[in-house]
């Protein structure tokens, strides 16, 4: 008698959303990023994302889920997030070294429309970037999609971001799945090592088989 | 022979705990951690901004809102204007349990409604897309109540949803709807959304039905959300006494109940962080003083009832008071003398809330517990120090985006149920009437208080004083047990409880019970017992064990 107050029959409808089979596209973004080794996922937005994505895949996966938020307050959406961003990647790389931190927005920062790229660039020519690592970005507004549009908008960022044309081929396969449980990509790079395939999974989110 | 710990200067921990922080973060921090002094009580930071990227346990205004205060209402849709989101992370995830009296009774927790924006609404207005759902919900469910929570990017682009709501109300003329101001980037924390979750109950709910209630003993239970049926277990207990409960704010509670609360004559507090407004506008409008009460406990459920009893002053009921405590301390009792040898002289942490931080440290200290620190997530001044400070609060910019509401005696129904000098002489007797004394006062001289712990603070006070049990919540929980620490989650209960009552306290003790004397953990090696895991840094600050 769960859901008791369900009608039988179907009725469209074009406001209301009930008991949605999707969220929104940080939390993806914020699940690929971790699939990178020494990657902390950042959400540039109001506290609540982070604390709900972290929570949500904390439950789902029975893992720890790290991740750190720009802490938006009411200043920090009227004159923009800037700040906020800058001041978090000085505190994460003096507290926590992580090698990559990858930025995620939301829709609060899209609505108010920081850009990642210039904010991520001032932190590098203000020196807040530590030699050797890295601070990307995706831009996954909430409204647009669903998780599984933010996971291939991270997994986008960091393609694009690292990639480096060195002129030879590496005669490699990249496995660049969809979103995808640990297990699954397990599985798919086992194959990949039976038909001895010389592979490279993004991202990764289980050990070495 | 019980093994004891001793443990490092608390002052030299505070040192070790901000000396990564860049300076300008350390010197903030500085002020949240502080070394308790019960005969004094030091002045603690507290309801200000997170450090950006410090890793905080705290959430969103909306959380709290939505989330905490009005999540556990069965009978309103409550539908979240904004992105998927928001609606999706709160759907079913705080362990609120409800009752109602007939299968086919108005439930709609198990429901997440949104008016899912896109980016279309959001550029062009997301109003009418609002009305399209409120009126979608009406015609599908035909509640008694709709609430309307907005999120970010709601208030950005300025989509009236009070207007909205009110014109929806009026067309409707059966069904009240109302909305709510809880985007997420208002306030410092949950605390916030409490706040303006207080404001829209209180100005669109409380005082609608004027049908007087019955019963002898009537009480509100404020600030009681039912998460694994500790509402429940109260309720029983109140049945069992003869007191009326009228209404309770939020859990397992219905809109004609809070509809009908200002004909209680007494309001209890428990979690005063989340409720605690309420309680003062009530008594302003209606003449109903409130009181903090702690069902967390056995003797402090004892405490409470007694105190109840006192308030209304009936000998009848003082009588049936003891009566009820002595038929259910036994088994309590029979319980924690199992239990005690196994647990006492060990040492908690607890990290949680803007109440549970305190409220939990009688059950572990009925457990021959110690907590040697504690903190709150979203909690205020008064909740560390006790209300004595209120007035020595210096209102900032996020408190102020928070509306404050001018109430005044209602002409009608304003009615004190007690003189000044009854409440004086209630005052005298120790019980907290529009009072709460705080959490600092109840812990040990040199225990630890830290507000807003970050992940940082919370990895190194476990290395340090290496706890029996952390309590936290979920996204705390897999970190700290990795670490070889039994994480207790104080939010959901681990899937477990009620933990409140009589009923609750032996829940609790049993629960605890096979955590920290499960032989696993010793099995698991933390970072630092590992080889060549101290990363250059010297070993520093710990704690030392001694056989007595």
């Amino acid at each position: 008698m769960l859901l008791r107050h369900t009608s039988k029959e179907v009725k469209e409808r074009e406001g209301l959303t009930i008991n949605p089979a999707k969220t929104c596209q940080p939390i993806g973004a914020m699940y690929a990023a971790l699939g990178i080794h020494g990657c902390l996922p950042h959400s540039h937005g109001s506290q609540g994302c982070c604390s709900y994505h972290r929570s949500t895949l904390t439950r789902h996966y029975k893992e720890p889920v790290m991740a750190a938020t720009s802490s938006f307050t009411e200043g920090a959406s009227v004159f923009g997030g800037q700040a906020n961003l800058l001041a978090a990647i000085e505190t994460i790389f003096s507290v926590y070294e992580p090698d990559i931190i990858a930025v995620h927005s939301t829709c609060l920062s899209e609505t108010i429309g920081d850009d990642l790229q210039q904010i991520t660039r001032k932190a590098r020519d203000d020196g807040k970037i530590p030699e050797g690592k890295h601070v990307i970005f995706a831009s996954t507004p909430s409204f647009i999609g669903s998780h599984v549009t933010g996971y291939a908008n991270m997994v986008t960022g960091i393609a694009e971001q690292f990639s480096v044309s060195t002129g030879t081929k590496k005669n490699q396969i990249n496995i660049i799945a969809g979103w995808m449980e640990p297990s699954d990509m397990r599985e798919i790079k086992l194959l990949s090592k039976k038909a001895r395939c010389q592979d490279c999974a993004l991202p990764r989110h289980f050990q070495r088989p | 022979m019980e093994a004891n710990k001793i443990y490092p200067d608390p002052s030299q921990v505070r040192e070790e705990l901000i000396q990564r922080y860049p300076s300008k973060v350390a010197k903030k921090r500085a002020k949240s951690i502080i070394v308790n002094d019960p005969e004094i009580i030091p002045e603690v930071q507290a309801n200000v901004r997170t450090v950006p990227g410090i890793i905080t346990q705290r959430g969103c205004s909306y959380a709290g809102c939505k989330g905490v205060v009005l999540g556990p209402t069965r009978d309103i849709v409550n539908i979240v204007h904004g992105p998927i989101g928001c609606s999706f992370y709160a759907w079913l995830t705080r362990r609120n349990q409800t009752r109602t009296e007939s299968l086919m009774d108005a439930n709609y927790i198990p429901y997440c409604f949104s008016t899912d924006m896109q980016e279309e609404n959001v550029v062009f207005g997301g109003e009418k897309k609002l009305k399209v759902a409120i009126q979608e919900a009406y015609d599908l469910f035909h509640p008694k109540s709709i609430a309307i929570f907005s999120t970010c990017p709601v208030g950005l682009i300025g989509d009236d949803v009070h207007a909205a709501s009110k014109e929806m109300r009026d067309k409707f003329g059966d069904c009240n709807v109302f909305g709510f101001s809880c985007e997420g980037y208002r306030g410092v924390s949950q605390s916030a959304g409490h706040h303006i979750a207080n404001n829209g109950v209180f100005k669109h709910m409380v005082g609608r039905n004027n049908t007087p209630s019955v019963g002898k003993f009537k009480l509100n239970l404020l600030g009681e959300y039912n998460i694994g049926g500790d509402a429940f277990e109260i309720e029983r207990i109140f049945d069992k006494v003869g007191i009326t409960l009228v209404s309770s704010f939020s859990g397992n509670s219905t809109v004609s109940q809070i509809e009908n609360a200002h004909t209680a004559d007494l309001n209890v507090i428990l979690c005063h962080r989340s409720i605690n407004y309420m309680g003062d506008m009530m008594e302003t409008k209606y003449g109903i003083p409130w009181m903090k009460v702690n069902f967390v406990g056995a003797d402090s459920t004892a405490k409470s009832l007694r105190k109840i009893a006192e308030y209304f002053g009936d000998e009848e009921l003082k009588a049936r008071v003891e009566e009820v405590i002595a038929e259910e301390m036994p088994r309590v009792k029979a319980i924690i003398e199992e239990i005690l040898p196994r647990t006492t002289g060990k040492t908690a942490m607890l990290f949680v809330g803007g109440s549970r931080a305190h409220h939990y440290q009688d059950l572990f200290s009925e457990l021959g517990m110690t907590t040697v620190a504690a903190g709150y997530e979203f909690a205020h001044r008064d909740d560390y120090e006790g209300r004595d400070v209120l007035p020595k609060i210096k209102v900032d910019a996020d408190s102020k985006n928070i509306e404050e509401l001018k109430v005044l005696p209602d002409p009608e129904l304003f009615n004190p149920r007690k003189t000044e000098a009854e409440l004086e002489a209630l005052k005298e007797k120790g019980l907290e009437i529009n009072g709460y004394s705080g959490m600092m006062k109840q812990m040990t001289k040199k225990s630890l208080v830290v507000d807003d712990l970050s992940h940082y603070e919370s990895e190194k006070l476990i290395e340090i004083y290496k706890p029996d049990i952390f309590c936290a919540g979920i996204k705390e929980k897999y970190v700290v047990q990795k670490m070889g620490i039994p994480l207790k989650q104080l939010h959901s209960y681990d899937y477990g409880g009620p933990y409140t009552g009589f009923e609750g306290a032996v829940n609790f003790y049993k629960d605890i019970d096979r955590m920290v004397n499960n032989p696993v953990w010793k099995l698991i090696k933390a970072p630092w017992q590992k080889a060549g895991a101290t990363n250059g840094k010297s070993k520093g600050l710990e704690a030392t064990y001694v056989t007595q």
